[in-house]
């Protein structure tokens, strides 16, 4: 097998690997990132562009397993109600994602402490104030300074218009005095394109990166992280774009393959020191599986609303409902999203899923009775940790490379049933009182596995969790894990903004570190 | 496949001609035939046993069952074509503007003021 070296290695181009190969990018080192999936070009994943819904049907399906492409892994959903998302190409996940934006609360960092429910995080929010403020401005992220939800939080890029549908909540959330503010979005205001421009880790970090010498090695795809017997990770076997196995060693390795694919690569790294898998010695590797459980509500109104137009993403949220308070029967909460509504090919299918269109004279009578005239929203629940949701390999169904794919075992909490209940009422009371003449609702909704957290937790003993508040893991030294794996709650909100600010903060601490990480 | 025989142009005019009818157009949204080249939908359809006997004979639609069956076998492919053909995209962006023509838009300022910004939605 060929041997190549490098000083880091990061394994993973998605919102953490890309941020913390640009914040250690500034070192005098060799950083290798390897990456599973193809290097893509920007035009085909924009979303200006014009063929979007169908690319989302077909490769950029949200679902690995239905694009199958050489670039995936199986991921075995049987014993879940919920489904996972993800993309596995430069860039991960941002490239197919809303670019929602959001930061945790305060709260997220303490659910136990305060509400006794879920873990503790070992730092809090004002911890990561200043890495969520940097990451924003390398993002770009827009939204609107004095939201009574969070701390304050300055520098935004103007605000997305929220559109008419937008205005109708808006205006339906102040008659019942709850909270609402326009979105914080990855997404520009742009006079070219009405959907705006949203940046992906290939945007806002990784071409920074490369211009610093960071080294990208598209479709290379980890098999084995490999140890000494001392307990040092020595570096990878992976595989490349023409099946050759090779060796990477590496003094520093980084992991940000997401909730589902770290544990994977760990899992699959066992050895005769650690065998049930790579840093495991606590047995929570793989378990505390946390996943969002999404609800949607759909109103329709007579009149066409434009829902459709205008930026991606969500352009306006709640909080009403996000806190605990002791007259509900659950703890934690939930955000309320302003989603956009389906574009034309979708609203067809859709259509023709409840046979509501017919080709012919009726074809636009029936179509223009329900494109652009519903608001659908989204209720996003607060996961709590539970080591019965969990993933392990899947030997019976296997990758390109003949690694196995991945098996998850998920079930809603009884807390959670709870607040998704509750959400999916107070969004059908909202959606009436804004005089919606139907109003549809279901929950959860399968293919919403976008948010995967909390499988290989951060604790303070090894007894108990797989690394520490700096995911340094505790078996193996200079092994990172840098993604949400080590979330040790999952917050109701959107995780791409936390995901990154953590990331910078671990880099942070591997570049003040640096000589003592690597002589241990 | 040769552009010029009776059984290509044969084909192509009853092929329009489902396609026209399936989607006719209306005051904004142009005809499936004027958005589409159908060329690019013979290509994909020409060879298709299914679709044969369009190449021998004009079609009668009006006969029973006739125009079903062939929505049956080109349904949703020919939907894709039409949905992002920049004609039907104008004609989308004009029936918008249209149907928005009168509505005022509030200002988000003046929207934003009415939430209660004295409560803390958060906890430190």
């Amino acid at each position: 097998m060929t041997v190549e070296k490098t000083d880091i290695l990061i394994i993973g181009t998605g919102a953490s690997g890309a941020a913390s190969a640009w914040n250690l990018s500034k070192l005098n080192l060799k950083i290798t990132c390897l990456e599973q999936g193809p290097f893509i070009d920007k035009k085909e994943y924009s979303f200006n562009n014009v063929d979007r819904e169908i690319y989302k049907l077909k490769d950029f399906n949200i679902d690995p397993n239905q694009r199958g492409l050489e670039s995936d892994y199986p991921i075995n959903a049987d014993n879940s109600p919920i489904s996972i998302a993800n993309y596995n190409a430069v860039g991960g996940s941002t490239l197919i994602y809303s670019g929602h934006y959001p930061r945790f609360h305060p709260s997220d960092f303490k659910t136990k402490k305060i509400d006794n429910i879920g873990s503790n995080w070992l730092f809090d929010y004002y911890t990561l104030e200043k890495y969520y403020n940097l990451n924003d401005k390398m993002v770009g992220v827009s939204g609107l300074t004095g939201d009574p939800a969070y701390p304050k939080i300055n520098n935004l890029l103007p605000a997305l218009d929220i559109g008419y549908s937008g205005e109708i909540l808006a205006k339906t959330f102040n008659k019942l005095g709850w909270h609402w503010w326009p979105s914080y979005s990855a997404v520009k205001k742009s006079k070219k394109f009405e959907k705006g421009i949203r940046p992906t880790a290939v945007e806002m970090y990784l071409k920074k990166a490369i211009k610093n010498g960071v080294i990208i090695k598209p479709n290379s795809r980890v098999l084995k992280i490999e140890t000494s017997s001392k307990n040092i990770a020595t570096g990878v076997i992976y595989e490349d774009k023409s099946k050759k196995k090779k060796i990477l060693k590496a003094s520093i390795i980084l992991l940000a393959a997401n909730g589902i694919g770290t544990p994977r690569i760990l899992l699959n790294s066992s050895n005769k020191k650690f065998p049930n898998g790579l840093a495991n010695s606590s047995g929570q590797l793989g378990k505390n599986l946390m996943l969002h459980p999404l609800g949607y509500v759909e109103g329709y109104f007579k009149k066409f609303l434009a829902s459709n137009e205008g930026a991606e993403g969500c352009s306006l949220y709640s909080h009403e409902f996000y806190e605990t308070k002791k007259k509900r029967d659950f703890k934690r909460g939930y955000t309320i999203q302003l989603l956009k509504a389906p574009g034309p090919i979708e609203t067809y299918h859709y259509l023709k899923k409840f046979n509501k269109i017919k080709f012919g004279k009726s074809f636009f009578r029936d179509f223009f009775n329900y494109y652009g005239c519903t608001i659908p929203l989204a209720v996003i629940c607060e996961d709590t940790p539970d080591k019965n949701n969990y993933v392990e390999l899947d030997y019976t169904h296997k990758d390109s490379s003949g690694m196995p794919g991945v098996k998850i075992y998920y079930k809603l909490s009884k807390n959670t049933k709870k607040m998704l209940s509750h959400g999916i009422n107070q969004c059908k009371k909202l959606l009436n009182k804004a005089k919606a003449k139907n109003v549809l609702a279901f929950g959860p909704v399968r293919n919403t596995g976008w948010h995967l957290v909390g499988t290989a937790k951060m604790g303070v003993s090894k007894k108990n969790s797989v690394v520490n508040k700096f995911g340094q893991c505790h078996d193996i030294n200079n092994l990172f894990i840098i993604d949400s794996s080590i979330f040790p709650s999952s917050s109701g909100v959107n995780i791409a903004s936390t995901v990154q600010a953590v990331s910078l903060m671990i880099s942070d601490h591997i570049k003040e570190n640096l000589t003592k990480i690597i002589k241990r | 496949m040769n552009h010029n025989s009776g059984k290509y142009l044969l084909f192509k005019r009853n092929l329009s001609l489902i396609l026209d009818t399936m989607i006719p157009g209306d005051s904004f949204m142009p005809c499936y035939t004027k958005a589409v080249k159908v060329e690019n939908i013979i290509q994909r359809f020409y060879k298709n046993n299914i679709l044969s006997d369009l190449k021998n004979k004009p079609i009668n639609l009006y006969e029973k069952g006739n125009l079903d069956n062939y929505i049956d076998i080109l349904g949703d492919y020919i939907l894709e074509d039409y949905f992002t053909s920049n004609l039907v995209i104008k004609a989308l962006n004009s029936r918008k503007k249209s149907c928005l023509k009168n509505k005022k838009k509030e200002n988000l300022t003046s929207l934003v003021k009415k939430v209660n910004l004295k409560k803390k939605y958060f906890r430190y």
